[in-house]
């Protein structure tokens, strides 16, 4: 069985290589006939039927009669789908108008095949989405989940260092983005500008991004966007296939072991399995001139699947386990604003080493565990409904440099239990009318494990949401319109101290509601244009509410809304907040003819009471002077651009080029927003050499990335004038401590191919250069930038192998 | 078919229960900041053997509060020395902790600096008297002498943890090469006379 929803075979194709272009000779023919179901001889409306490998198509009507248009002369392979039904492939030969109907194996045969598809899960058509995979997921394997990202314009990390990476979307982080884990959304201490998602992207065979409000499926957290993270289909095939990676990296002598086994039952005909595991190590990363020490990591991941599935509906059980031990550059730690001084005066940082392996303090730990169970069954006249249970420990502990033999004793220990519940139904077709309505119920339970020694900056807290989602598309020919709406409820109760340091239990009640509606037109087979509406709303996390205290490290204090000159407002409750509301409008344009495809994505992002950390004052203590940041809320916009283009110029010559740009309006007028991404420009240009004796696919390619300065950076205030006159922040005003550093350039060299092995394996094989002039910069989005450069050259040599067996 | 309905309900029972049990545990307890320094006091006894005097620094709520730290000095006489010390104690546990005890364990990894424009301008000169293991000062201990004519100024104590004791100037007081963490950095308005 294949699920496709109307829109979504063609509009995933959005890089498309070439079709062979034929002689213009004719190209007004035509394909037309009607598609029914094979057992019943019913029509099937809202069945498709689209070119292989292209995005030309169309869909049955209401009688299941299909036209498909302006067809050149030639031969063309068309793949005919339908929710329920096996897909049917057909290649025809059209010199004249031809008329063929095509019929379709409902999925109740029992047939060999996909068990457990990939989690596709139902978004809207009109949104902007991009998906990496297959060619461009594997040259970026072993890299973290954030750096892989940034292949898709509009897409942009905020780092910590070398092995610190968070997705930016559309200038959009942390908290305001959900990342799924083959469908579950995952739930750690996202908030943390230094935590990263705990992920392996090794998991994925598809890595797709949908850069517009996921809130409407996916709930509150997705306002800025949803990275789905998808393992391969599992197949109740006999065979036993799987790929292995190996991989080094030079820069921080990075070693990545990653492999994937999955298979069959000969027993069981309808069990499919799936087993994978990385196993990451690095040490001290290095600028072009000094070494960024106390920069290693270790990391090992497992992941395992189980699937079943009969003529009915099946099931899946599937765990995931992340764990990984960052060490967090030496310099970087600093006392209080003099040491800042003392930092960001420095050439070189204080503390440079020899290489070392060793991960010492200040350092992080993390683990993340995740089950997930699903079942699924086709009902009659009604759709697919599914059901699925997830549960996930998220445990992260972070250890300071402390005295007194402390080191050991973790300095923040957070355990955050989640579980999460959802029962969707995927309606059968009412004519050219489908779509999905669900409900969704999460629970989170956050604590501080006791024996720190230090009052924590984010208190306990348990939050119950439970949502309802409707999402409605409507699919003709050439257009389609979709709408959603949801509403959540949510309940949120901390546990924390109030001035007396006495224990209090606030409680906060939410109501949200979230909406999207979208439309997509094919003005020809051509070109596409989109425009979709989005608007939803969530709560403060917690930590913007409550965070008290000194972030040891960072050097400063930062205050949630609810508290005030380190107090605890009296009565905390909503009046001192409001939600973040966010309306987006995203319009974009797809065009797609023979060896070129152009994408143009604007988009209009307007947020009231956008929730950001505001300077307040500085407050001395015996430590020093440390800045006093506050949660705060402004109204803000987000106006932007992403352009993409892929153009064949031959079958040797290749262009991929993508750019992205950021306009962010502070409306409260007290200065810029920070961190938030420049302009950028990556070029790239590919060589193939196609087959060379045995090897295959040969190709070469240069990548040249431009990053622009950020123009449009809080203004500086020196850490001199903060501790002398520590009014000079009493306007108000945002700041940073240091200008924006200059934008940047950085050439990239890539190397692959493939040798045949045995029968049926593959060895690919990739050799690659990055920041090959080994230049040194600063990179604005980094919160290390006040101490150190980025990264010098990299070499990385990889190795991946594919394996059937049998 | 009947089978499969069994396992969807059972799950949904067992989810609901997951959920609803989750919900109960323990309180959680504000934590003893361990290494909190709420005070400090250095006590500067007259080489003659006269009365003791006190500069004191109390900042009680620590860096999660917005109370403004109280800082008192006595006034010193002219041209005397006086063999100083540093006691360093956390007063937000009863008993007051000594946080001096767990510096004197780890006396390599800290060293105290003194600066300001009382030394700038000679009102007030310092010199180490005490010893770490390796031989290199730490701070605890200190001797001050003050000028002939009297004046005021400012005088600054920092504390590094984990400076580079081997670097140039150090030893000597100097603190630009130091490095390190900032423990403490307080600054007294002295006045001699």
């Amino acid at each position: 069985m294949v699920r496709i929803t109307i829109f979504s075979g063609l509009f995933f194709l959005l890089y498309l290589t070439a079709i062979s272009s034929y002689s213009q000779e004719n190209c007004k023919l035509e394909l037309s006939g009607i598609i029914t179901d094979q057992q019943t001889q019913e029509p099937l409306p809202g069945a498709t039927i689209i070119i292989e490998g292209t995005s030309k198509g169309t869909i049955a009507d209401i009688n299941g009669h299909f036209e498909v248009r302006n067809l050149c002369e030639g031969h063309y392979t068309f793949s005919i789908s339908f929710i329920g039904y096996q897909s049917h492939k057909e290649t025809i030969t059209i010199e004249e108008r031809t008329s063929k109907n095509f019929s379709l194996q409902s999925d109740d045969i029992i047939l060999k095949g996909i068990i457990i598809e990939t989690e596709r899960q139902e978004f809207s058509n009109s949104q902007m989405a991009s998906s990496i995979k297959g060619v461009e997921l594997e040259s970026e394997k072993g890299k973290s989940l954030g750096e892989i990202l940034t292949q898709v314009s509009g897409v942009s990390t905020l780092q910590t260092g070398p092995t610190i990476f968070k997705p930016v979307i559309h200038g959009l982080h942390s908290q305001r983005l959900t990342i799924l884990n083959n469908g579950v959304s995952l739930q750690g201490q996202q908030w943390g500008v230094e935590h990263a998602p705990e992920i392996d992207p090794n998991i994925a065979s598809e890595i797709t991004i949908i850069k517009g409000a996921g809130a409407v499926r996916y709930g509150p957290d997705a306002i800025g966007g949803v990275v789905l993270v998808d393992p391969p289909s599992i197949h109740d095939t006999d065979e036993i296939k799987g790929e292995l990676n190996v991989r080094t990296m030079s820069n921080g002598r990075v070693g990545i072991f990653s492999g994937m086994v999955e298979g069959g039952s000969e027993k069981f005909k309808n069990l499919g399995w799936r087993v994978q595991g990385t196993a990451k190590r690095g040490g001290d990363h290095n600028t072009p001139d000094y070494n960024l020490t106390n920069t290693g990591m270790k990391e090992y991941n497992f992941s395992g699947a189980l699937g079943y599935k009969n003529n009915k509906g099946g099931a899946e059980l599937y765990i995931s386990s992340f764990n990984n031990e960052l060490g967090i550059l030496r310099s970087a730690h600093i006392g209080n604003l003099t040491d800042l001084q003392d930092a960001i005066g420095r050439n070189r940082p204080f503390y440079i080493e020899k290489f070392s392996y060793d991960i010492n303090n200040p350092r992080q730990e993390v683990n993340h565990h995740l089950a997930k169970l699903k079942f699924f069954r086709r009902f009659e006249g009604l759709g697919e409904l599914s059901a699925t249970y997830s549960g996930q420990y998220n445990q992260r502990k972070e250890f300071d440099i402390r005295r007194g033999g402390r080191d050991e004793k973790p300095a923040i220990s957070l355990n955050l239990i989640s579980h999460a519940f959802g029962l969707a139904l995927d309606h059968q077709p009412l004519g050219l009318i489908s779509g999905n309505v669900g409900i969704d119920a999460e629970l989170k339970n956050n604590r501080n494990e006791p024996g720190t020694g230090i009052r924590p900056i984010l208190p306990a807290y348990d939050e119950f949401t439970t949502g309802i989602y409707l999402i409605e598309k409507y699919t003709a020919r050439n257009w389609g319109i979709e709408a959603g709406l949801r509403y959540d409820y949510r309940f949120l109760r901390v546990r924390t101290f109030d001035s007396n340091e006495e224990l209090i239990k606030p409680e906060f009640n939410f109501n949200l509601l979230s909406a999207s509606a979208g439309a997509e037109y094919w003005i020809n087979e051509h070109i596409n244009i989109s425009t979709n509406f989005g608007y939803s709303a969530r709560p403060p996390h917690t930590i913007a509410l409550f965070s008290t205290g000194l972030h040891t490290g960072i050097g400063s204090i930062e205050e949630g809304i609810l508290i005030d000159e380190g107090e605890i407002t009296i009565f905390p409750d909503k009046s001192f907040f409001s939600n973040e509301e966010s309306i987006k409008w995203t319009n974009s344009l797809q065009y797609q003819k023979e060896n070129v495809s152009l994408e143009l994505t604007g988009y209009y992002n307007h947020f009231n009471n956008y929730i950001f950390l505001n300077p307040r004052d500085v407050r001395l203590t015996i430590r020093g002077a440390f800045p006093v940041f506050a949660y705060d809320q402004t109204d803000a916009y987000f106006l932007g651009m992403d352009i993409g283009a892929d153009i064949d110029f031959s079958d040797q010559w290749n262009y991929h080029g993508h750019a992205s740009f950021l306009k962010v309006k502070n409306l409260n007028g007290n200065g810029h927003l920070p961190f938030i991404p420049a302009n950028n420009l990556t070029n790239s240009l590919q060589y193939n050499f196609g087959d060379l004796k045995r090897l295959e696919d040969l190709f070469i390619s240069a990548t040249v990335e431009n990053v622009f300065k950020q123009n449009r950076a809080p203004k500086v205030v020196p850490v001199s004038e903060i501790t002398n006159r520590p009014d000079a922040t009493a306007e108000n005003e945002i700041y940073d401590f240091v200008p924006a550093p200059k934008g940047y350039s950085l050439l990239n060299l890539d190397v692959g191919f493939s040798v045949p092995v045995l029968e049926k394996n593959k060895l690919s094989f990739r050799f690659g250069v990055e920041n090959i002039f080994n230049t040194a910069y600063r990179n604005y989005m980094n919160r290390l930038k006040y101490y150190v450069d980025n990264t010098g050259r990299n070499f990385s040599v990889s190795l991946l192998y594919n394996f059937h067996t049998h | 078919m009947m089978k499969r309905n069994h396992l969807f309900l059972s799950t949904v029972f067992i989810a609901t229960i997951l959920l609803l049990s989750s919900c109960s545990d323990d309180d959680p307890v504000l934590p003893n900041e361990e290494e909190l320094i709420t005070t400090i006091i250095v006590s500067l006894e007259p080489q003659s053997g006269e009365e003791t005097l006190h500069w004191t620094f109390r900042d009680p709520d620590g860096a999660d509060g917005g109370q403004q730290p109280a800082i008192t000095a006595d006034a010193l006489q002219n041209g005397v020395t006086y063999n100083a010390n540093i006691e360093l104690l956390n007063e937000a546990e009863s008993p007051a902790e000594s946080i001096t005890a767990e510096i004197e364990a780890e006396a390599e990894e800290h060293q105290f600096f003194f600066s300001g424009s009382a030394i700038d301008n000679q009102l007030l000169t310092v010199a180490y008297a005490d010893e770490d293991g390796n031989g290199n000062p730490v701070g605890l201990e200190f001797t001050v002498q003050t000028s002939a004519d009297g004046g005021t100024g400012n005088f600054t104590v920092i504390l590094r943890h984990e400076p580079d004791k081997s670097a140039s100037g150090v030893n000597e007081g100097d603190i630009s090469n130091a490095g390190g963490e900032t423990d403490v950095e307080i600054t007294f308005a002295v006045t001699v006379q």
